[in-house]
């Protein structure tokens, strides 16, 4: 019984199948979101969906948009392949999905937080103003509008609910690493005992002649 | 196994470089497109008004009329603001200190009450109201003995619309401002 549980990576299927739900809530939700005054300037910045809004005019750079649906398809298949593996460890095939799926949402979320802290750190070195990855500040913004003039704004960031899930998502795809040298042990175990049966009747055999 | 990593690895290729190839062909004309969607350039022509168009930061704002109610020592102010911009907004706060023009002596503080919306391209009045502090009492008896009204100015204006906070040295002059 403990064996057949044992025969399903369930921490790689919880994985696989949060590493989707990933990109469903990310079609709706940012990881990452900076809002400059009373709905001004909005960014939703994320590795699979990221727009952003000035003045009440939202758009998106192609690059970018290129760029999103190739992390939504890498997220896609490798949580479909992650669930196939999870179903099926015991094949031969099973550790290169598995090599395959695990790496690319811990990846993707390590890429997202590297570029997010170097671009806030790029604006504040080359604009001046300091944008936090989390929280509020009143920034004064380099806008050279009329001599003697200043312009401060609040300045809102915040991390998402479809990034800690991203995090979910890899640490449960890094689990499922750890957890399937178990699922395998189990396996050798069993192949073991198939190949050690057939071997008793024979002897019984040999002894009755 | 090795045919497994195999299609594996051309998936990984596949869904990488076709989004990408397929925006370069679309935009291979226009590679500044890329990065530079059509809405950045709406906004940079239609929304963002020109300096010259904006004339400087009181020139959107004009003086329409004021008046003092003695027994609250209140001066009442008007003024007409047009939003230059095609975007709504929301003056939520504005706040500057009225000083007395001919002898640059503090008279009070002025506030706006509520927030004023301004759609876009629209005028609205916005009522901006000071109290008289009892120097400027004194000082309209000595130094402006009997008169009705008083040239004043207002300084150190600090506008917030939209969350934006704007503070700004620009003095705007008011003449013959009612102060008794």
């Amino acid at each position: 019984m403990k064996s057949m549980h044992l025969r399903i990576n369930w921490v790689g299927l919880a994985g696989g199948v949060t590493t989707i739900v990933v990109v469903a809530v990310s079609l709706f939700y940012p990881w990452w979101q900076l809002r400059v005054g009373d709905g001004l300037v909005t960014a939703n910045v994320s590795p699979l969906n990221t727009s952003f809004s000035v003045l009440g005019t939202s758009f998106t750079m192609p690059l970018v948009w290129a760029m999103n649906i190739a992390s939504i398809l890498t997220f896609l298949v490798s949580g479909i392949t992650m669930i196939i593996y999870s179903l099926l460890p015991a094949k031969s095939y099973s550790k290169t999905l598995l090599g395959f799926a695990y790496k690319k949402p811990l990846y993707t979320l390590l890429v997202f937080v590297i570029l997010l802290f170097a671009s806030t750190l790029l604006v504040q070195t080359l604009l001046h103003f300091s944008v936090p990855l989390e929280g509020s500040t009143n920034s004064a913004l380099p806008i050279p509008l009329i001599q003697g003039t200043t312009v401060s704004a609040l300045i809102s960031t915040g991390f998402q609910l479809p990034f800690w899930l991203a995090i979910v998502a890899a640490g449960l795809c890094i689990a499922a690493r750890i957890y399937h040298k178990r699922v395998a042990a189990v396996q050798e175990q069993e192949v073991t005992l198939v190949v050690a049966t057939p071997i008793a009747p024979l002897a019984t055999e040999a002894s009755a002649e | 196994m090795n045919r497994v990593r195999l299609i594996l690895t051309v998936i990984t290729i596949v869904i990488n470089a076709v989004p990408v190839a397929g925006v370069l062909l679309m935009y291979q004309n226009n590679l500044l497109g890329l990065v530079v969607p059509p809405e950045i350039n709406t906004i940079v022509n239609d929304v963002v008004v020109p300096e010259e168009q904006l004339g400087g930061f009181p020139g959107n704002v004009t003086f329409v009329d004021s008046h003092y109610d003695t027994t609250s020592r209140t001066a009442m102010l008007t003024f007409e603001v047009t939003n230059p911009l095609q975007f709504d907004m929301t003056v939520d706060s504005m706040s500057a200190d009225v000083r007395c023009d001919e002898h640059d002596f503090p008279l009070g503080h002025a506030t706006i009450n509520d927030p004023v919306a301004i759609s876009a391209g629209e005028t609205a009045e916005i009522d901006v109201a000071g109290t008289w502090t009892q120097d400027a009492l004194h000082h309209f008896l000595t130094a402006h003995a009997g008169a009705k009204n008083v040239d004043v100015e207002l300084t150190e204006i600090s506008v917030t619309v939209n969350g934006v906070s704007i503070q700004t040295g620009e003095i705007i002059k008011i003449p013959d401002f009612p102060v008794m």
